[in-house]
């Protein structure tokens, strides 16, 4: 493998045209892929799951004159064979990471609950009502009450758990943002 | 009993296998044909390799599959840090699942999260909002009536500059966005709903959604990773369909395609400026050779063997 390939903007056009005929539409699949294959090399557990995507993309990208001659179907798939390789070659030259769980630290602690307050505040009266009685609620185990929650809410059960973790998603990265600021 | 805790949160009738998907009827059979068990298993490293390999080449297609991932990890965290993992789930957690400074990120988040759960436990809150007693209002009708008048004026004078606009020269008409308040939207995985901008659209006309209009004017502040356009002022307000709004007209060369977050504050009659609500959106790329190259640079960032 030539790990200099520099990916050019020709390349990169290219890769695009071979996701989808629509500019716009291969772009977003193009990120799609991308986002998940981060994760997927993440579940692996590897250290270093966005360097291992850019690989898998910049060798599929390299390859695309012979995959666009013989390679019919699903895109996705092939991005994820390729994956396969580039994981295989991580894990032979792999030394072992290890991260410690994070001690807690009170004084961290404290400031990232001051900023959680603030970003709570930022939320919706009815987000904020939402995220914290189901999250509440899930600690207490108390399944009655969650499903009385999303019928207060005229949602599903499981709509109210996808819109508690968005909403959770939201605060995490506001309270990572507050934190860069005042760390 | 740790793992009993994590099947009494994951099975019936929390089992979301069993419950439909927001607008996800064609993929709910798939879903059905993967546990949440084994997506538990697959975070933990600890799923054999043909079952892996589905799993994971659906994962490359299925947005629904993806996001419910992403909410396992976050219960895995809560198990986690609720102490509900079995000794073995817990050993395989720190080892193979806390391997990236994301992951670390969120098990601190998630401490702390737990912490303001504890002390802001609300038991006794009963689930429904409180009604409103209509008499609590009673004192604040002249206020009420002041920025009726406002938004009276206010719309009329939108209306005018509309009509005297109409044919303004090139203008164009304004691409239309309304944002309902973070957290709200759907949206596929984590990212956000993204618009594409016609190319010869010259404004974006966006309208922030608001639980109710009482403010004299409004500003907004456009933030992302690499552009800010703050103190955007509007007094112009809509509703319809009973869904009030704030309407905000910006040039489309301010907001070059990026994901946005804005935040909405309000000036009462009174001169007091309060925080109102944030929201998300996203201008999508139009995949143009100046766009791209952005994207070289996370793909070209060296690879460390």
């Amino acid at each position: 493998m030539n790990k200099s390939w520099v990916l050019s903007q020709e390349s990169f056009d290219a890769l695009l045209d071979w996701l989808a005929p629509e500019r716009e539409q291969a772009g977003q699949k193009y990120e799609e892929i991308r986002t998940r294959l981060i994760k997927i090399f993440t579940c692996r557990g590897c250290y270093e799951p966005e360097d291992l995507t850019d690989e898998t993309i910049n060798r599929v990208t390299n390859r695309l004159t012979e995959i666009r001659g013989h390679f019919r179907g699903d895109q996705a798939r092939y991005f994820y064979g390729v994956a396969n390789k580039v994981h295989l070659e991580y894990l032979r030259r792999k030394q072992l990471q290890h991260i410690d769980v994070p001690e807690t630290d009170s004084s961290r602690i404290e400031a990232e609950f001051k900023c959680l307050e603030l970003c709570l505040d930022r939320l919706s009266a009815e987000n904020r009502h939402l995220v914290l009685q189901y999250y509440q609620l899930e600690r207490k185990a108390r399944i009655d009450q969650r499903k009385a929650l999303a019928k207060e809410f005229g949602i599903k059960l499981n709509a109210l758990r996808i819109r508690a973790h968005r909403i959770r998603a939201t605060l995490l990265e506001c309270v990572q943002e507050c934190l860069e600021r005042n760390l | 009993m740790c793992k009993s805790a994590w099947n009494e949160i994951s099975e019936i009738p929390y089992n979301f296998w069993s419950l439909p998907l927001e607008g996800a009827e064609k993929g709910e059979e798939q879903l059905r044909a993967i546990g949440n068990e084994t997506i538990k298993k697959y975070l933990l490293g600890n799923l054999e390799e043909t079952s892996k390999t589905q799993l994971e080449e659906r994962l490359l297609n299925d947005a629904q599959l993806f996001e419910e991932l992403l909410i396992a990890e976050d219960e895995l965290v809560d198990h986690y840090i609720a102490g509900r993992l079995s000794v073995d789930d817990k050993v395989r957690f720190e080892s193979h699942f806390l391997v990236t400074p994301d992951r670390v990120r969120k098990i601190q988040f998630g401490h702390t999260f737990q912490k303001y759960l504890e002390r802001n436990d609300s038991a006794e809150v009963p689930l429904a909002f409180k009604p409103v007693n209509r008499f609590q209002l009673w004192p604040m009708r002249p206020l009420i009536a002041f920025c009726l008048l406002v938004v009276a004026g206010v719309a009329s004078l939108g209306l005018y500059w509309g009509l005297i606009h109409k044919d303004g020269a090139g203008s164009g008409k304004p691409y239309v966005i309304t944002l309902a308040a973070a957290g709200t939207t759907r949206s596929t995985g984590r990212g956000l709903h993204r618009e594409t901008i016609p190319p010869d659209t010259s404004t974006i006309e966006l309208r922030l959604v608001v639980l109710e209009i009482r403010h004299r004017t409004y500003k907004a502040d456009f933030e992302s990773e690499t552009t800010k356009v703050t103190d955007v002022t509007s007094s112009q307000t809509r509703e319809e369909n009973g869904e009030k709004s704030v309407v905000f007209s910006v040039p489309t060369k301010q907001l070059p395609p990026e994901d946005y977050h804005v935040k909405l504050s309000g000036t009462d009659a009174a001169g007091e400026t309060e925080f109102i609500d944030s929201y998300s959106f996203g201008i999508a790329r139009r995949w143009s050779l100046h766009r791209s190259r952005k994207y070289f640079a996370v793909i070209l960032r060296p690879f460390q063997s």
